[in-house]
């Protein structure tokens, strides 16, 4: 070879390694990059709650116990009302399959998982209740029929008297075996409640209206309960100082402590999901409009300036916005504002007359309560796109809707005049539970986190 | 790098930065900074008619300097419609009227959904100022009440509206801003029960209370 053609060829070689290893570099980062930004699957679960339309899964609950005593009576039946609020499933009836008879009758102990799915069920659960040491046991095994997969096995016991809360624990453990996700069952509710005679008060009571205490104090009127996102403490409106005051209340020790008490009104709390903050509504400045303060009463800030009325503020679950009432445009209306404040913009266009926002937990749906010919409906509404959904049709009057904390169901007060009670609804299927028990008529109902 | 390979590199990397940098959308929108400016002329206020000031003969003497100065800028205020702060809160007791006071203390009522004084209850207004002048230490509680329809949260905001709106009238008239508070009780506190029109607007009042003496 030439020496200046073995140059050429040894630089072209040279050329060739040198592109070569540039063009791995350069794909090996992107590799990287694609990695690092493409969206990382959720971890597998059996039923992804974000895709859940409304169809619903065929869970079989054969008969808990040999002998049903009150309270076996009571956790089946509160087992049964758990599990079909979640909306996930379609209970098979109680009293049919003989499969659980015939099973009994065998003395098997084995599931006959092809018998059951030819019951059509899709998933089985399996519970015992027996007595010991006056005591309720509880044995539950959850089973994927078609899989023929164990999902869940549990044990545990209590006082004969606590039969509500074993069920509610095992709905719980359920929905969290199947979805990766906390459920209902021991979550709480705050309203006001009078029998008529009395002033409002603040009670609360556990999501099925069992267990129904009063928190405030008896004959002052106290309005607007708003839990803290940690679960302790309720705010709320008094006029235990004969003028709207908010203060807040631990729900187990009772303790109540100031949070404002401005010249002027005092009202609409709204605690930020960081529990570091709050929105109210003061009058302070001659107007009623929307505040911004941290929790301990240092950082007030005003966050709205129109003339008109602004009330019951509420957070997103980021923080960093506001949804309100404004009745700058004649009548009230929900608006969006920045959490620093700024201008407010409008996002409800149903009727002339909207209030009671409440943003859901998961971020992506704002409700409200819309006078839509003469009746206050529920409407939900997408604060990205603005695109709004009348959710309920019928004759009675629907106000003061919140969210649950997974952001799906939503309890609300229904009624006319002076008798309202509380219910939920499924945002997905429609289907409605009525909440309150007792007597009196409920109104501002509120859902611990 | 020679320049091939550093044509090759740039093309497949500036799709990626590019990818990169418009990749994740922002879903918080961004709102301004600057708060709106007060508007002097709000929804449904009612301007009083120019009338006499009124001495404050509440006022003592060492402090009647400073409290002109305060009314007149409240006065002011309220004769352009603006808000006036609240600066303090009373701590006295209020009481209900005698039924001779009654006779001049009547209610304000409202029309659905508003806080305007409506023409024909500007004559009460103006008896309440004249009173207030007779009545030397007298304070006044006015109560902002709503009907039952609606929602409760905005019927405790609208009810303090209309507390204040019959404030600034009083004040525009020559009241000093000291002598007259406001407390909303939304439709927590109705005069009459009933579900139509006859006792709703009954309901949609302010109503007076005095300083116990």
């Amino acid at each position: 070879m030439s020496s200046s053609a073995s140059r050429t060829r040894s630089s072209q070689r040279l050329k060739m390694t040198r592109l070569r290893r540039c063009a791995f570099a350069s794909l090996i980062t992107i590799a990287i990059l694609i990695v690092m930004v493409a969206p990382v699957p959720a971890a597998e679960v059996w039923l992804d709650v974000s895709k859940s339309g409304d169809k619903k899964i065929v869970l079989a609950l054969p008969p808990l116990a040999a002998v049903e005593g009150a309270e076996e009576t009571t956790l089946r039946q509160t087992l049964e009302n758990d599990l079909a609020v979640t909306g996930y499933f379609r209970l098979l009836p109680l009293a049919g399959p003989p499969l659980a008879q015939a099973e009994k009758e065998r003395g098997a102990t084995q599931t006959d998982h092809a018998a059951w799915a030819a019951f059509g069920a899709e998933l089985l659960l399996r519970v015992d209740v027996a007595r010991q040491a006056g005591r309720l046991v509880l044995r539950a095994t959850l089973f994927d029929v078609g899989a023929r997969a164990q999902l869940l096995s549990r044990e545990e016991s209590d006082a004969p008297a606590e039969a509500p809360r074993l069920a509610h624990r095992l709905s719980d453990a359920v929905v969290r075996a199947l979805t990766g996700g906390p459920g209902l069952a021991l979550t709480r509710i705050a309203a006001t409640w009078s029998d008529g005679t009395s002033p409002k008060r603040v009670v609360i009571m556990d999501y099925d209206g069992r267990n129904q205490r009063p928190l405030s104090a008896d004959g002052i009127l106290a309005l607007y309960p708003a839990w803290f996102p940690d679960g302790t403490r309720v705010a709320y409106v008094t006029y235990r100082q004969g003028r709207p005051e908010i203060v807040a209340q631990n729900v187990t020790t009772g303790q109540v402590r100031s949070l404002a008490f401005f010249p002027g009104l005092n009202a609409s709390p709204a605690i930020s999901p960081d529990g570091r903050l709050m929105l109210l509504v003061l009058s302070r400045d001659g107007n009623p409009e929307v505040y911004r303060m941290a929790v301990d009463g240092s950082e007030l800030k005003r966050l709205t300036f129109t003339p008109a009325v602004e009330t019951s503020p509420v957070w997103s679950p980021d923080g960093a916005q506001i949804a309100l009432v404004s009745d700058q445009g004649g009548g009230p209306q929900i608006h969006l504002l920045g959490a620093n404040g700024g201008r407010m913009r409008r996002v409800s266009f149903m009727g002339n007359y909207a209030t009671s926002p409440d943003w859901s937990p998961r971020g992506d749906r704002i409700i409200f309560t819309a006078q839509i010919e003469n009746t206050f409906q529920l409407v939900l509404l997408d604060p990205a796109t603005g695109d709004q959904q009348q959710l309920t049709f019928d004759a009675e009057h629907k106000e003061n809707p919140a969210f649950a904390p997974n952001g799906r169901h939503v309890v609300y007060s229904q009624g006319r005049g002076s008798a309202y009670r509380l219910v939920i609804i499924d945002t997905v299927t429609g289907e409605r539970t009525r909440v309150t028990r007792e007597k009196g008529s409920f109104t501002s109902p509120a859902w611990s986190p | 790098m020679k320049r091939g390979s550093r044509m090759v590199f740039t093309i497949l990397m500036v799709p990626t930065v590019g990818a990169l940098l418009l990749g994740c959308p922002k879903k918080i929108t961004k709102t301004e900074a600057t708060p709106q400016p007060k508007v002097s002329e709000s929804v449904g206020v009612t301007r009083p008619k120019a009338g006499p000031t009124t001495d404050d003969s509440s006022a003592t003497k060492q402090q009647a300097g400073k409290q002109t100065d305060e009314q007149r800028t409240a006065q002011l205020l309220a004769s352009r419609g603006e808000d006036i702060p609240i600066k303090e809160s009373p701590t006295i007791e209020f009481v209900d009227p005698s039924s001779e006071d009654k006779a001049v203390l009547k209610p304000i009522y409202f029309e659905y959904n508003k806080s305007n004084i409506r023409p024909e209850y500007q004559p009460v207004l103006e008896n309440i100022s004249k009173w207030l002048v007779k009545k030397v230490g007298s304070q006044l509680l006015i109560e902002g009440h709503c009907d039952e329809r609606g929602t409760d949260e905005y019927n405790l905001a609208l009810g303090e509206r209309r507390a204040l709106a019959v404030r600034r009238y009083l004040i525009a008239l020559g009241v000093s801003s000291d002598r007259v508070h406001t407390i909303s009780y939304g439709e927590e506190k109705p005069a009459v029960s009933g579900s139509d029109e006859a006792a709703w607007s009954k309901n949609r009042r302010a109503e007076f209370k005095v300083s116990a003496q």
